[in-house]
């Protein structure tokens, strides 16, 4: 009875977090992952995610899938901290749903939460004491290789947990061949994958070069912020202690790629990386929650200090708006956009959406002018007023 | 549980049969890109000038075969609903566009 009720005080808290998501506007990746746009990730999560096309609030939904999947997590983390004393696996479990990386990613529909997940499945898979049972490593390695197979398709970052799958085969003393198989197979597949979407390739290498031109100062920076955000500070630090006390060199290398992954490509939705490592961190050297009690008082201050001072987007976007006012229209056609346009413009809307081009005004019952559109005037289309954007609706 | 798990090994190796089998088709399409640059190149340019030409996004253009004389795209509009495909052929000579039930 305690326990479900824990369950269901938590699951308030992860539909609130994704309630408050959703108050502000679908973010372009997110367009991407619910209409299933092939491009850059594989196609497992965001063909799953396009399963529920058809529902009517199938954002809001995913939103709250997404939290519930991230803060129901602590669940797995207060298993991994079973030899931990009481006070010790409560205070990791609120670390874990007070860091900020959780409170502000939970209810973003992106690929991040889901490899940050998996990334923790894989610490958990590495910190279990095999020694007791009979369910050792050796025992479930070929779902390990599915699971990791899994983990790529879902999204090319789940390679920053490398070492953590290579350590797993290694305390396993599986035969040398047959783990360099399990895990280079995937990475193979996942390499063909690439080969065979050209639009996947070309937004992976945009994304590699990004940051190039940027002082390093500035990307070390930006690192070390997101590093600090993902844990709220108080596990941030934990987190990486622990990881160089217990000289836990799988977790220390995962720990230096998803840096470099940052340095490289760095988004604002990459911090939630560093939580699995960071828990790992902990689980591994215990010995950095002295007066635990302090500590997530300390994690709930951050937590809310973050919240208070965090610029709330209360707001309907523009594509929400004006595509609003265009699905209302019982005419035919494509709607035609000028300017730059992200994809949360097509989740909006239920026409095609063609870049603006005079040309194609005969086939659109809507233009939307973010940039100029020259011939629209003269081309029977008068303009709505109000709507906060140019906006051309066909004449009848 | 124990029966699925000695199967563990098995369904590993099918899954991954499976998406080599899926990839492999793939890349057999693509292979003239990979074994000719000049293609690629021309490619390249006819895509991005069809693309720009007709309005269409590149997230929506794939290939679906590709020869010397021609390319097949498809171009699917992502929409909430049902997203309306297209296939066309387009002409490396004249750069035009014609629908692939013409042919």
């Amino acid at each position: 009875m305690r326990r479900l009720l824990i369950l269901i005080g938590i699951e308030g808290y992860a539909v609130l977090l994704a309630l408050y998501r959703g108050l502000g506007a679908v973010h372009t990746d997110e367009a991407k992952y619910l209409l299933n746009i092939p491009y850059p990730h594989p196609p497992l999560a965001r063909g799953i995610i396009n399963l529920t096309e058809a529902l009517p609030y199938q954002e809001m939904l995913m939103r709250v899938v997404f939290a519930t999947l991230l803060v129901q997590a602590v669940w797995l983390i207060a298993r991994m901290a079973k030899g931990m004393s009481p006070e010790n696996r409560l205070t990791l479990c609120g670390l874990w749903i007070f860091c900020a990386s959780v409170l502000f990613q939970s209810g973003t529909v992106m690929m991040a939460v889901l490899t940050a997940l998996q990334g923790l499945v894989l610490v958990w898979l590495l910190l279990r004491n095999w020694e007791i049972g009979k369910l050792g490593n050796q025992y479930i390695l070929g779902w390990v290789a599915l699971f990791w197979l899994v983990s790529l398709f879902t999204a090319y970052q789940a390679v920053l947990y490398l070492p953590i799958v290579i350590a797993i085969f290694w305390k396993a003393k599986v035969h040398p061949i047959r783990s360099a198989l399990a895990i280079g197979i995937p990475l193979l597949l996942v390499t063909l994958y690439i080969a065979s979407n050209p639009l996947a390739a070309a937004s992976f290498m945009n994304a590699g070069g990004q940051n190039v031109g940027q002082p390093l100062i500035d990307l070390v920076q930006l690192t070390a912020t997101s590093w600090l955000w993902a844990g709220s500070g108080v596990l941030s630090v934990l987190g990486l202690l622990g990881i160089i006390r217990a000289k836990h060199w799988p977790l220390l290398l995962s720990f230096v790629l998803v840096c470099a992954f940052h340095v490289t490509s760095y988004r604002v939705y990459y911090p939630v990386l560093f939580l699995p490592l960071l828990i790992g961190g902990v689980i591994a050297s215990p010995g950095v929650l002295k007066k635990s009690a302090t500590l997530l008082a300390m994690q709930i201050v951050t937590a809310v200090f973050i919240f208070a001072h965090t610029q709330l987007e209360f707001y309907n976007s523009s594509a929400r708006i004006v595509m609003h006012q265009v699905n209302q229209l019982s005419s035919e056609g494509v709607v035609l956009i000028s300017g730059n346009f992200s994809h949360s413009w097509q989740y909006e809307s239920t026409s095609p959406i063609l870049r603006y081009r005079p040309s194609l005004l005969s086939k659109a019952k809507a233009v939307v002018c973010l940039d100029a559109c020259p011939g629209v005037s003269g081309y029977g289309f008068y303009q709505i007023e109000n709507i906060g954007q140019e906006v051309w609706i066909r004449k009848f | 549980m124990e029966k699925l798990n000695s199967h563990q090994w098995p369904i590993f190796w099918i899954t991954v049969a499976v998406i080599t089998f899926a990839l492999a088709c793939r890349l057999w399409t693509l292979l003239p890109l990979y074994t000719d640059p000049a293609l690629r190149s021309r490619t390249q340019t006819l895509i991005q000038a069809t693309a720009k030409r007709e309005g269409w996004l590149l997230s929506g253009v794939s290939i679906g075969a590709i020869d010397a004389e021609k390319i097949q795209l498809h171009y699917r509009s992502y929409v909430r609903g049902e997203d309306p495909i297209s296939c066309y052929n387009v002409y490396f000579s004249t750069g035009l566009l014609s629908t692939c039930e013409d042919f």
